[in-house]
C-alpha cells in the first residue's frame, strides 16, 4: 500500500513539474463576449420537411444566440501572430443530428480533418461557400455515415443543406490552434497562449468581426471583455 | 555678191570640229545622266532593298555571332573536344591492325565462300544434266513407238500406241541403265545437300565480317555527324549570309488570278509589287524593323488564310499594286508620321487617286467584299460593330445599302398609336426622344413644338381604333403589381428606376433625365451646350487638329444627350425604360397589351407572360404609377387643327418617318435620302462641305462630321435633314468603316466566304437570340443574365443555357426545345420568374433548336431514338438508388404530380419530363459532377460515393442504371 502510494506521489510530482515545465513560459486567454443592447428573443424555426428525424428536436435560429446574461455563443476568436502551440487534435467531428449540425461552429486544423457525420439517415448535402478552399456540394445518403473533408486554407467557412433550408454550419479552419469559440454563456478560453502583445479577432456571423489588442504574460490568464451590437 | 565673199570656206568644207565635240560630250553628258537616273531616281526600291539586304545582314551576324560564341563557350568545346577525340579513336580504329586484320579475314572468306559456291554450282549443272537424261530416257519411248506406229500407218493416238508406250517405258525403268542414271541423279543431290550447310556457315562469318567493319567505320561517321550536328546553326546562317550578299536588285511581285474582274465581269490577272519594299511583310523576326520593312502586324491570324501568294496586299490594303514609288503605291494621303514630310505633301494634294490605301480600321471595310454574308465577322471588329449599328439604327430605312435590301422597319408601328400614347407625350417625344428615355435609337430631329405638335397631329388623325381585349382593365393593386414586375421578369428587358434598389450589392443608376418644364431643366441646357461644342471638328481624337472654327456653326451645333451614344439594344436597356411610364400610356392599353402583345401589334418581339386577369390589371395599375401626365392647356384643340394635321403630313413626307415606322399614307412613299450603295467610292470632289472650311476635304472627315453632327455642312440653300442619332466617336468610326465597303466589287465564288450549315445556325441563332433580348434573362456564350442581380440566389432566377461546361444542346433533346420554344411550360412552375411565350416563328425555333446544338458540337437534327427497351434489371437498380433508403432524389425532385416536402424554393425539376426533354448521355455527365457543368448548381454530387449493394458497387453501372430509370419516368 505504502509502495503504491510513494509511486503515485512521485509520478504526481513527475507529472506536475512536467505540465509545469510546460505551462512554464505561456499563458492564456479567457473571456467573455457579451451583446450590446437587448438580446433578441429566441425565434423558433418550423420544420417543413422530413418531420419524423427533424422534428424529433426544436429547432431555433442560430444565427444570434444571446444568453440570458448577454453572453453571445458561437462568437470566433482568434490570437493573429501566435507562434507554435499544436493542436488538442487533428481529426475533429461535424454532426447532423435532428437535421441540426453539432457545433454550429467547428474549428478544424488546416493540416488535419473534419469528419462529418450523418447520424439521422436521411438525405443530407453539404454545400460551402468558400473562397480560398474549393466548394464542395457533396451529398450524403442515408447510407454514408461519415464524409470526411479536409481545408487547406485558413478561412471561415458558410456550411449549408439545400435539402433542409434551415441547416447552417460554419467551419473555422485555421493554421494554429489560438483560436476559441465561446459558450452558451458567451464565454471563451484559449491555453497556452505564448507571452506577448498581440492582436485578436472577434468573429460572429451576424455581428461581423472586431480587433482588440491583447498582451498574454507567462503563466498568467489574460482577460477580454468585448462588447458586440448590432451593425 | 559680198555674203559670198565673206564665207569664202564652203560649207562642206568648213571645220565643225567644235561642234561635233559639244555634241558628243552632250551625248555623254546625257548617257550618264540617263544611267544615274535609272538606277537612282526611277528605282528607289534599289535603295531599299539595299537597306533591307543591310538590315538582315546585320541580324544575320548578329545571330552567327550568338551562335559563334556559344559553340566556342566551355560547355560546347568540351563537348566538341569529346567528340573529336572519340572520332581520332575511331578513325585510329580504321587505321589499325584490328581492322586490317578483319578486312584480310573477310577477303579470305569471301574467297572461300564464291570456291564453295562455284562448287555447287558444278555439282548443279551435272545435276541438271543427269535429269535430262532420266527424263529423256522415258521420253525416247513415246517418240520410237508413235513413229512406229506413223510409218505403219496407224493412228499416233489410239490406245494400243499407248499401251506400247507404256511397256517401253516400264522397260526402260526397269533397265540397269537407267537405274544407273537415277542413282547417280541422286547421288548428285546428296553432294549438294553435303555442301550446303558449308557454304551457309561461310556465309553467315562473311556477314559477321562486314558487320564488325560496318560497326566501326559506323562508329566514325556518327562521330562526324554529332560534330556537325553541333556546327550546323553556324553553317546554316553563314550560308543564308552568303545569299543575301550574292542577292541582286530585283522587282519582286505577286500574281493574283482570279480574285479582280474586268468590266465584263471576267476574272484577270493583278500584280502587287508592294513586297519590293515590304520584304519583311510574310517573315518572322522583322516584328520592330522600321518600315517599310516591318513583319505584319497581323501575320499569324490572317496569312494562315488569306496567303499573299493568294490575294496579294491590295485586296485589303488598296492602293496601287503595281506602283514602284512610294507616292503612287500608297496613292493616300494620310501616311504614317515617319515618312518624310515633303512625301506626305506630296500625297496630301493627290486627292483624285481612284484607289487610295487605307489606314488602320478602315482596311477592315475591304473584310466585307468576301465576307458579306457573315454578320460577325472575328478579325473585322470595327467593321462589324458598323454593321450592327446600322441594323439596330435602321439606317437602311432612309437610304439604300447594300445587304440590308430586306431589312424590315425598326420602328414600332403607329398604326394605331392614338390608343396607346398621350397625346401630350408624344409632342414631348417627337421633339426630344432622350429626354424621355435616355437609351433609344429614335433620333433627334430637331423640331419646333410646333412641327412636333404638327407630326403628333397628323398621327393622331390617322390612327385606327384599336379592337377591345375579351377582358377589361379595372385598377388592382399597385402593390402587387410592383412585386409581379420585380419577379416575373419584366426587368430582363426594361429598366424601371425605383426598382434599381432592389438589385443586390448594385449601385442606383445615374439621375433620370428630366423632362422639359422641370426644374433643373436648364443646367441640363448648359451642359447639352457644353458638349454640342465638343462635337467640333477641333475636338476629334486621333484627328489632325482644324484651323479655327467659325462661330455660327458653334450656335447651330445639336444639343448632345444625358447617355447620349447608348444605342446597344441587349440586356436590360433592350426594351423602352418604364420609368416614366404614366407619362406616356394609360392603364387600359397597358392591360391589353400585357394580356396579349401579339394580338396589337403582330411584328412585336414582346412576349406574352401568360399573365392571369389580375396579374396583368396589377402590373398596369403599378406601371401607372410611376412618372405623371402632362397635359399643356390647349394642346387638345391644338392638335385637331386641320391646318396641323396638313403640316405634319408634309413634315413626315420630307422627314422621312415612314421610313421606320409603319404610317398610314405612306405605305408606298419611296426612301427620302441619298442612296448610299457605291458611298464607298465617292469623290471628294462630290462631297458636299458646305460652308464647313474646318472639316479637312476628305472622305473620312466628311463621314465623320456628318454622322457627329448631321447640320454641319447646311447652308441657306441646301439644308441638310438628316436626323441625329446622338454617336459616340466609336460608334461613328465603326459606321465609317461600314460605309467604306458600300461598294461595287464582285467577288468570284473562289474567293466569297460561304459558310457551313452549322455556322449559319449559329449566326441566325445569334439573331434570333438578339431580336427576343434572351441574354436579359439567361447567360448565353457566356454573355448576359443580368436579372439574376434582382434575385437572391440562382436557384430562383432563369437559368444560365451556356457557359462553360454547360451547353444547352448538349442537355435537352432539339425536338423537344424546339417544341417547347414555340409553346413554352414553365418547368420550375413554383418560382416567381417565368418563361414567356415568345412570337417565334416555326423557322426561327428550329434556328434556335439548331443553334444550340450546333454550339454544342452536336449534329442536327437530333433524334434521340431508342430501339432496345431498357434492361428491366437496370432499371430496378436506379429505381432503388433513386429511393429514400439510398439518394433520395425525390427529397428535392418534383415527379409528376407527386411533390416534394418543404418549401418550393428547395425544390428541383420534375424528373417525369426527362424523358422527353433531356439527352440520355448528358443524364450521366450531369450525375458524374453537377458542379463542373454549372458550378454553384444546387443539385450535390453523389459520385464518387455510390452504395457498395447495388450493382457490386460499380459506379459506372449505377450511373447507366439511374440514366435507364429517370428516361423510364412519366408517360410514353
Ligand atoms: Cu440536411
Amino acid at each position: 500500500m505504502k509502495v503504491v502510494w510513494t509511486i503515485s506521489a512521485i509520478m504526481g510530482l513527475i507529472l506536475g513539474s512536467m505540465s509545469l515545465a510546460l505551462a512554464q513560459d505561456t499563458g492564456s486567454l479567457s473571456g467573455r463576449i457579451t451583446f450590446a443592447g437587448d438580446p433578441p428573443a429566441k425565434k423558433k424555426l418550423d420544420i417543413t420537411k422530413d418531420k419524423e428525424v427533424c422534428g424529433t428536436v426544436e429547432h431555433f435560429d442560430e444565427s444570434l444566440v444571446v444568453g440570458s446574461d448577454k453572453g453571445v455563443a458561437n462568437v470566433v476568436v482568434t490570437v493573429l501572430g501566435a507562434k507554435g502551440g499544436k493542436f488538442a487534435s487533428q481529426k475533429v467531428e461535424l454532426d447532423q443530428k435532428g437535421c441540426r449540425y453539432t457545433p454550429h461552429v467547428v474549428v478544424v486544423p488546416t493540416t488535419g480533418q473534419l469528419d462529418i457525420l450523418n447520424s439521422d439517415g436521411i438525405l443530407h448535402n453539404i454545400h460551402t461557400y468558400s473562397t480560398a478552399n474549393p466548394s464542395i456540394n457533396k451529398a450524403q445518403p442515408k447510407f454514408k455515415k461519415v464524409l470526411t473533408e479536409k481545408f487547406g486554407k485558413p478561412e471561415i467557412i458558410k456550411t449549408s443543406c439545400d435539402a433542409h433550408a434551415w441547416m447552417t454550419a460554419w467551419i473555422v479552419a485555421t493554421d494554429h490552434p489560438f483560436v476559441g469559440v465561446t459558450d452558451e454563456k458567451g464565454n471563451f478560453t484559449i491555453k497556452d497562449v505564448p507571452p506577448g502583445t498581440y492582436k485578436v479577432e472577434i468573429w460572429h456571423e451576424t455581428l461581423g468581426k472586431q480587433v482588440k489588442d491583447v498582451s498574454v504574460k507567462a503563466k498568467e490568464g489574460a482577460k477580454l471583455t468585448v462588447e458586440l451590437a448590432k451593425k | 555678191m559680198f555674203g559670198r565673199e565673206r564665207t569664202r570656206i564652203p560649207d562642206e568644207k568648213r571645220p565643225l570640229r567644235m561642234a561635233f565635240f559639244a555634241s558628243s560630250m552632250a551625248l555623254v553628258l546625257a548617257t550618264g545622266w540617263a544611267l544615274w537616273d535609272e538606277g537612282k531616281t526611277r528605282r528607289p526600291w534599289v535603295e531599299y532593298q539595299h537597306q533591307f539586304n543591310r538590315l538582315e545582314q546585320q541580324m544575320v551576324e548578329q545571330a552567327l555571332a550568338a551562335g559563334e560564341a556559344k559553340y566556342q563557350s566551355p560547355e560546347t568545346q568540351a563537348k566538341v573536344r569529346g567528340l573529336e577525340a572519340a572520332l581520332a579513336k575511331a578513325e585510329e580504329a580504321i587505321q589499325g591492325s584490328e581492322y586490317a586484320r578483319l578486312k584480310a579475314e573477310l577477303a579470305a572468306l569471301e574467297r572461300q565462300q564464291a570456291d564453295k559456291a562455284q562448287q555447287i554450282q558444278f555439282i548443279k549443272s551435272e545435276l541438271d544434266e543427269q535429269r535430262y537424261r532420266v527424263e529423256h530416257a522415258q521420253f525416247v519411248c513415246q517418240e520410237q513407238e508413235e513413229h512406229k506406229a506413223r510409218q505403219a500407218g496407224k493412228d499416233p493416238g489410239a490406245p494400243e500406241v499407248r499401251k506400247a508406250v507404256e511397256a517401253c517405258r516400264d522397260a526402260t525403268v526397269k533397265s540397269a541403265e537407267y537405274q544407273a542414271l537415277v542413282a547417280r541423279e541422286k547421288a548428285l543431290e546428296q553432294r549438294i545437300q553435303a555442301q550446303e550447310p558449308e557454304l551457309a556457315r561461310l556465309e553467315k562469318a562473311v556477314e559477321e565480317k562486314q558487320a564488325a567493319l560496318k560497326r566501326l567505320s559506323e562508329a566514325a561517321t556518327k562521330l562526324r555527324d554529332q560534330l556537325a550536328e553541333l556546327r550546323a546553326p553556324i553553317t546554316l546562317l553563314q550560308r543564308r549570309l552568303e545569299g543575301i550578299r550574292a542577292r541582286a536588285p530585283e522587282i519582286q511581285q505577286v500574281v493574283i488570278g482570279g480574285l479582280a474582274v474586268n468590266e465584263f465581269r471576267q476574272p484577270i490577272l493583278t500584280v502587287d509589287r508592294c513586297t519590293t519594299c515590304h520584304l519583311g511583310i510574310d517573315r518572322v523576326g522583322f516584328e520592330n524593323a522600321p518600315q517599310p520593312f516591318r513583319t505584319h502586324p497581323h501575320r499569324e491570324a490572317f496569312f494562315g488564310k488569306h496567303p499573299v501568294s493568294r490575294f496579294g496586299c491590295t485586296a485589303c490594303h488598296q492602293g496601287q499594286g503595281s506602283a514602284l514609288t512610294v507616292l503612287e503605291g500608297h496613292s493616300s494621303h494620310e501616311l504614317g508620321e515617319k515618312l518624310q514630310a515633303d512625301v506626305r505633301e506630296g500625297l496630301r494634294k493627290r486627292i483624285h487617286w481612284e484607289r487610295p490605301m487605307f489606314h488602320g480600321e478602315m482596311v477592315q471595310a475591304s473584310c466585307q467584299v468576301c465576307h458579306a454574308a457573315q454578320s460577325f465577322v472575328p478579325m473585322a471588329p470595327v467593321l462589324s460593330e458598323g454593321k450592327q449599328l446600322v441594323a439596330q439604327l435602321g439606317c437602311f430605312g432612309c437610304h439604300n445599302l447594300r445587304g440590308f435590301e430586306k431589312a424590315e422597319k425598326v420602328g414600332p408601328s403607329l398604326l394605331r398609336i392614338r390608343s396607346k400614347a398621350d397625346p401630350a407625350w408624344m409632342v414631348r417625344w417627337i421633339q426630344n426622344p432622350r429626354g424621355y428615355l435616355p437609351i433609344t435609337k429614335m433620333p433627334n430631329f430637331h423640331l419646333s413644338e410646333d412641327e412636333a405638335i404638327a407630326v403628333a397631329a397628323y398621327l393622331l388623325k390617322n390612327s385606327e381604333p384599336e379592337e377591345p381585349y375579351p377582358t377589361a382593365y379595372q385598377p388592382g393593386s399597385a402593390e402587387r403589381g410592383r412585386e409581379l414586375v420585380s419577379r416575373v421578369g419584366c426587368l430582363g428587358c426594361h429598366q424601371i428606376r425605383e426598382m434599381e434598389s432592389l438589385k443586390k450589392g448594385t449601385t442606383v443608376l445615374p439621375t433620370a433625365p428630366t423632362e422639359s418644364g422641370r426644374p433643373g431643366d436648364d443646367k441640363e441646357k448648359d451642359k447639352a451646350a457644353d458638349q454640342a461644342a465638343e462635337a467640333k471638328p477641333a475636338a476629334a481624337e486621333g484627328q489632325e487638329p482644324k484651323p479655327a472654327k467659325r462661330g455660327e456653326v458653334k450656335e447651330e451645333a445639336p444639343p448632345a444627350y444625358p447617355g447620349a451614344g447608348e444605342v446597344y439594344v441587349g440586356g436590360p436597356t433592350f426594351g423602352p425604360d418604364l420609368s416614366q411610364m404614366a407619362s406616356k400610356g394609360n392603364a387600359e392599353w397597358l392591360y391589353r397589351w400585357l394580356k396579349d402583345p401579339k394580338r396589337y401589334r403582330p411584328k412585336t418581339n414582346m412576349p406574352n407572360l401568360r399573365l392571369g386577369d389580375q396579374e396583368a390589371r396589377d402590373i398596369a395599375t403599378y406601371l401607372m404609377t410611376l412618372g405623371r401626365r402632362q397635359e399643356p392647356p390647349g394642346l387638345a384643340a391644338e392638335l385637331q387643327q386641320e391646318a396641323r394635321v396638313k403640316a405634319g403630313e408634309a413634315l413626315i413626307r420630307k422627314r422621312g418617318c415612314f421610313g421606320c415606322h409603319e404610317i398610314k399614307g405612306f405605305e408606298t412613299a419611296e426612301k427620302i435620302a441619298p442612296d448610299l450603295t457605291d458611298f464607298g467610292v465617292k469623290r471628294v470632289d462630290r462631297l458636299f462641305f458646305g460652308e464647313a472650311v474646318e472639316v479637312r476635304q476628305t472622305w473620312e472627315d466628311f463621314v465623320f462630321w456628318k454622322l457627329k453632327n448631321p447640320q454641319i455642312y447646311q447652308t441657306a440653300l441646301a439644308p441638310q435633314i438628316m436626323p441625329n442619332f446622338g454617336l459616340t466617336e466609336e460608334q461613328i468610326k465603326a459606321i465609317r468603316v461600314f460605309l467604306k465597303s458600300q461598294v461595287d466589287v464582285p467577288v468570284p465564288r473562289a474567293f466569297e466566304r460561304r459558310l457551313t450549315d452549322m455556322e449559319v445556325a449559329v449566326q441566325e441563332g445569334r439573331r434570333i437570340l438578339q431580336k427576343y433580348n434572351c441574354t436579359g434573362c439567361h447567360v448565353i456564350e457566356a454573355k448576359g443574365g443580368d436579372v439574376a442581380t434582382f434575385y437572391e440566389a440562382p436557384q430562383v432566377a432563369p437559368p444560365p443555357l451556356v457557359a462553360g461546361h454547360l451547353q444547352e444542346g448538349e442537355k435537352v433533346q432539339a425536338t423537344w426545345l424546339y417544341e417547347w420554344l414555340a409553346r413554352p411550360t414553365s418547368l420550375r412552375p413554383w418560382l416567381k420568374v417565368r418563361m414567356p411565350t415568345f412570337p417565334v416563328t416555326i423557322d426561327e425555333a428550329t434556328t434556335l433548336s439548331k443553334y444550340f446544338s450546333a454550339l454544342a458540337g452536336k449534329g442536327f437534327p437530333y433524334e434521340f431514338v431508342r430501339v432496345e427497351e431498357y434492361s428491366p434489371e437496370l432499371v430496378e437498380a436506379g429505381r432503388k438508388l433513386a429511393s429514400k433508403d439510398y439518394f433520395d432524389c425525390f427529397s428535392c425532385h418534383v415527379q409528376g404530380s407527386k411533390l416534394p416536402e418543404g418549401p418550393p424554393e428547395g425544390w428541383a425539376p420534375d424528373l417525369s419530363l426527362a424523358r422527353r426533354r433531356l439527352r440520355p448521355e448528358w443524364i450521366v455527365k450531369w450525375l458524374r459532377d453537377p458542379q463542373k457543368i454549372q458550378p454553384g448548381a444546387k443539385m450535390p454530387s453523389f459520385f464518387p460515393g455510390g452504395p457498395d449493394d447495388i450493382l457490386g458497387g460499380n459506379e459506372e453501372q449505377q450511373l447507366i442504371a439511374l440514366r435507364d430509370y429517370i428516361m423510364s419516368l412519366g408517360e410514353r
